[in-house]
C-alpha cells in the first residue's frame, strides 16, 4: 500500500470520525432547532451543528470589531484561491477552501445580526460576491477539465448556478419570494467541496473509475449539472404559476 | 490564548491543509509538518475542553443543599 493510500486512509477516518462524534455531542446537547431552516439535503440539525464550530470565529470577531463587509471581502478573496486550486488541479485543498469560503458567507451575515450593522448594501455586496465566488469556482474547474467532456459538465454546473440565483431575484424585483429548489447555493457548496476533497482520497485508494482518475468529482458534478438545472427549472415553473395566478386575479 | 474548540477547529484545519499539501503537490514534508501541528492543536484543543468538561462537573452547587 503507498504511502498516499495509507494517508487517505487516515485523512478520510479522522474527517468521519471527527465529524460523526462532533454531531452526535451536538444532537445529545438538545438544542432547539425550531428557528433553523433547514432542506432536504441539508436539515436543521446539521445546519445548527456548523453554525455552533463557526461560534468561536464569529464571537472573535464580534470581540474585534470585524466588519460583515471585511468578512466578504475575505470571501471574495478566497473564492479567487479556490479557483486557483481548481485550476492546478489541487482538489482537495480547494474542496475544504471551498467548505471555509462559504463559512465566511454565514458568519458575515450572523456578524452582522448580533452587532445591528446589517444593511441592504450589505445584503447586495454578498450577493454580488457570491455570483463570483461561484463562477472563480467554475472558471477554475473549466480550465483544469478543459480537455475533456466534463468540461461541458462544468460550464452546465455553472450555467444552473446562475439560473437559480436570477430566477430568484428576477421574482423578488417582481414582488414574489421565491425560495424553492431541491439545491440552493449552501446545498452546491457543500456536495461540491465534499466531493472534491473525497474525490482526491477515493482515487488514491481504488486507482481511476473506467481508466477516469477523480471519478467521483466527475460524477459530483453530473449530479450538480442535473439538479441545478432542475432546481431552476423548478424555481421558474412556481413563479410562472404565481404570477399567473396573480394576472388572472 | 483561544479554547478548547477553537484550537481544536484550528487543528482540524491544519490537518486538511497539510493533508491537501501532501497529496496535491506531492509536497510531503512542509505537508506532514503542517498535519502534524494541526494534529498537535486538535489534541490540544480536546484536552483543554475535556479538563473544562471535569472542572465544571466537579464544580460544587448550591441547588439541592438544603440550604434557605
Amino acid at each position: 500500500m503507498s504511502f498516499d493510500a495509507v494517508l487517505s486512509v487516515f485523512v478520510f477516518a479522522f474527517i468521519a470520525i471527527t465529524a460523526t462524534l462532533s454531531i452526535r455531542a451536538f444532537a445529545r446537547g438538545g438544542h432547539d432547532l425550531s428557528g433553523v431552516h433547514g432542506s432536504a439535503v441539508l436539515g436543521p440539525l446539521l445546519r445548527s451543528w456548523y453554525f455552533e464550530n463557526l461560534r468561536p470565529f464569529e464571537d472573535w470577531c464580534v470581540r474585534h470589531g470585524i466588519q460583515p463587509s471585511t468578512l466578504t471581502y475575505a470571501q471574495f478573496i478566497l473564492s479567487i484561491a479556490v479557483g486557483a486550486c481548481y485550476a492546478a488541479g489541487w482538489f482537495f485543498t480547494a474542496g475544504w477552501l471551498l467548505l471555509g469560503s462559504s463559512s465566511f458567507d454565514i458568519v458575515d451575515g450572523r456578524v452582522a445580526r448580533r452587532t445591528g450593522t446589517g444593511s441592504r448594501q450589505g445584503a447586495f455586496l454578498d450577493s454580488v460576491v457570491d455570483r463570483y465566488a461561484d463562477s472563480f469556482t467554475y472558471i477554475g474547474l473549466s480550465i483544469c477539465l478543459r480537455d475533456s467532456w466534463v468540461l461541458w459538465v462544468t460550464l452546465l454546473c455553472l450555467l444552473g448556478g446562475s439560473m437559480v440565483s436570477y430566477t430568484r431575484a428576477r421574482a423578488e424585483a417582481l414582488g414574489v419570494e421565491c425560495k424553492v429548489g431541491l439545491l440552493q447555493r449552501p446545498e452546491r457548496t457543500v456536495i461540491l467541496g465534499l466531493g472534491s476533497m473525497f474525490s482526491v482520497l477515493v482515487d488514491r485508494l481504488t486507482g481511476p473509475w473506467w481508466g477516469m482518475h477523480d471519478g467521483l468529482l466527475v460524477s459530483t458534478l453530473v449530479v450538480l449539472a442535473v439538479f441545478t438545472n432542475l432546481s431552476a427549472l423548478q424555481r421558474g415553473v412556481h413563479v410562472q404559476r404565481i404570477l399567473k395566478e396573480g394576472d388572472h386575479a | 490564548m483561544p479554547d478548547g474548540k477553537a484550537l481544536r477547529v484550528i487543528g482540524f484545519f491544519l490537518v486538511l491543509l497539510g493533508s491537501g499539501v501532501i497529496l496535491d503537490s506531492n509536497g510531503d514534508a512542509a505537508g506532514a509538518a503542517i498535519a502534524v501541528c494541526g494534529i498537535a492543536l486538535f489534541v490540544w484543543g480536546i484536552g483543554r475542553l475535556t479538563a473544562r468538561n471535569r472542572a465544571d462537573i466537579s464544580q460544587p452547587t448550591t441547588e439541592g443543599s438544603g440550604r434557605c
